[in-house]
């Protein structure tokens, strides 16, 4: 008795020929409660880029994130792929942008992998088949794929990770966004996570404390603090400015 | 404090119980169920077949006995709730007693109804217990989902089974926790237990909040995925020719109790 989804058309259009694939302008954002989050940032990303929002606590970077994939929603423009986030377009914005929390108990949600991984293909429409394949293609990238029928709970930190970015590869985004992916590995685990995000061909904005994975794999750096880009550049120069780290709570281990 | 046992009774295993279709499993369980309550008061020899039904179906899946009468002791203090029933039913006075100022007769009706109760509903728990020990709980999601249970009733529980093992897990460093600093001298006083319960309650709440920030990360996570109100998930599982004959066996054999339960 398979469950049969209707198969819907191909509705990615790639606006992007030349345009950022990320565009962010003069963002605001508050709580409701008062506190002033986003104080209007303003950030683009190409495709193939790869970028590091680092900051301290509180700076803004989740929040940050959440607007981008719009779950929240402040004053100010946010356009993926060119197209302004809107109520309508959010469906299609969902599966041009992946997000990965930090936690990967809230992450994986579901009572197997399969599921897990399963779940946003099925939730932007493919068929059951494509579905499938999309899970295994997954998997395989993250290199879990004999886990596919394991229960979520029993995996460790860093297959739950691992795991939890190929929710987001079976959607096959444009832009991943990575909330904290490093925190909480060790050292083994560490690597082959750093090892994964390098192999992987999509454009990247990873938020993170762990400026030693910056240093490796990300290119770009931007600075966040209290809700404004306080630095925009190649890595190798923020990096170097000790200086405008410290300013901004980063330390740079040796 | 909690192990993964605590809430996980699946026992992997290749048996043909195993194997069978969950739904044939689940439509067995809550057929034998149904079944042990229509059954009358104190139809003891079709409680008994029930029973011995019960225990072929733990042998057949290779489970210890004694791991299901263990775990069928849960039954109990449920079934407490029931005991007025003891002294509140009219028939034969048995025993008569006082407790405090209460004076207590016990009723071969109320015996006979509350004996009945008692084993209906300890019959009921293996029957429970045979299908999680030889179901996997997402196969039981699947399961429930083919026999078009509600999606939204099926989440619920898939939800409540993810996240009890991070709840526990949660709980568990609460108390550690509590325990690293509740250091006592000597010679000191035992802590009042008004001071301990005030302290329990701070836990629940606490535990009550992180599960309430939890809900709103698990959301936003659901959200992004492109989740819009409509659960979707693949089913995998299709009925085989060995699944319809144990469903007929099942379905049978509970026809074969009740006109027993009831005629003889």
């Amino acid at each position: 008795m398979p469950i049969i989804h209707e198969p819907q058309p191909e509705t990615k259009i790639n606006l992007s020929e030349n345009g950022p694939i990320l565009e962010v302008q003069n963002l605001h954002f508050s709580y409701p409660d008062g506190h002033k989050a986003l104080n209007g940032i303003t950030l683009q990303l190409q495709e193939g880029h790869k970028a590091a929002l680092v900051g301290p606590n509180g700076s803004g970077k989740s929040t940050l994130m959440l607007n981008i994939i719009g779950i929240l929603h402040g004053s100010g423009v946010r356009k993926i792929n060119g197209m302004a986030i809107t109520e309508d377009n959010l469906p299609l914005i969902r599966s041009q942008v992946g997000i990965v929390f930090q936690n990967p108990d809230d992450q994986l949600f579901s009572p197997t992998v399969f599921e897990d991984v399963a779940f946003g293909p099925l939730h932007m429409g493919c068929s059951e088949d494509e579905t499938r394949q999309r899970v295994i293609e997954a998997l395989a990238m993250v290199n879990m794929s004999e886990y596919i029928n394991r229960l979520s709970y029993h995996l460790s930190m860093g297959e739950k990770k691992r795991v939890a970015i190929a929710t987001v590869l079976s959607m096959k985004p444009d832009l991943i966004i990575l909330d904290e992916p490093s925190a909480g590995l060790d050292p083994r685990a560490r690597r082959s996570l750093i090892n994964l995000m390098n192999e992987l061909p999509q454009t990247l904005l990873v938020a993170t404390h762990d400026l030693l994975l910056v240093r490796e794999i990300l290119p770009r750096t931007i600075i966040l603090d209290e809700g404004l880009v306080v630095a925009d550049a190649a890595t190798e120069e923020i990096l170097k400015n000790t200086h405008l780290l410290e300013n901004h709570g980063l330390e740079l281990p040796v | 404090m909690f192990k993964e046992t605590t809430f996980n009774v699946y026992q992997a295993s290749q048996s043909i119980i195993h194997k069978l279709d969950p739904r044939v499993k689940i439509l067995g369980a809550v057929g034998i169920i149904l079944s042990n309550v229509l059954l009358p008061d104190g139809a003891w020899l079709a409680f008994g077949i029930s029973f011995i039904a019960l225990v072929i179906m733990v042998l057949l899946a290779g489970i210890a006995v004694s791991f299901v009468l263990k775990r069928s002791l849960v039954a109990l203090p449920f079934v407490l709730v029931a005991i007025t029933i003891l002294f509140t039913l009219p028939g034969e006075p048995l025993v008569s007693f006082n407790i405090f100022s209460w004076h207590l007769t016990i009723t071969d009706a109320g015996l006979l109804r509350f004996t009945s109760i008692l084993v209906r509903a300890w019959i009921s728990v293996q029957a429970a217990i045979i299908l999680t020990a030889t179901t996997r709980f997402p196969d039981i999601g699947h399961g429930l989902r083919h026999l078009k249970i509600p999606l939204v009733l099926i989440a619920i529980l898939s939800f409540m089974y993810r996240y009890l093992f991070v709840l526990s897990e949660e709980a568990t460093r609460l108390i550690q926790a509590r325990a690293a600093r509740s250091a006592s001298l000597p010679d000191s006083p035992k802590p009042p237990v008004r001071w301990q319960a005030k302290n329990a309650g701070n836990m629940v709440g606490q535990l009550f909040l992180r599960s309430y920030e939890r809900s709103d990360r698990v959301y936003n996570a659901m959200v992004a995925r492109g989740f819009q109100g409509q659960f979707l998930t693949l089913t995998p599982h299709t009925m085989v020719s060995a699944d319809w004959f144990g469903l007929a066996i099942i379905l049978s054999m509970l026809s074969l109790i009740q006109i027993i339960g009831h005629f003889f």
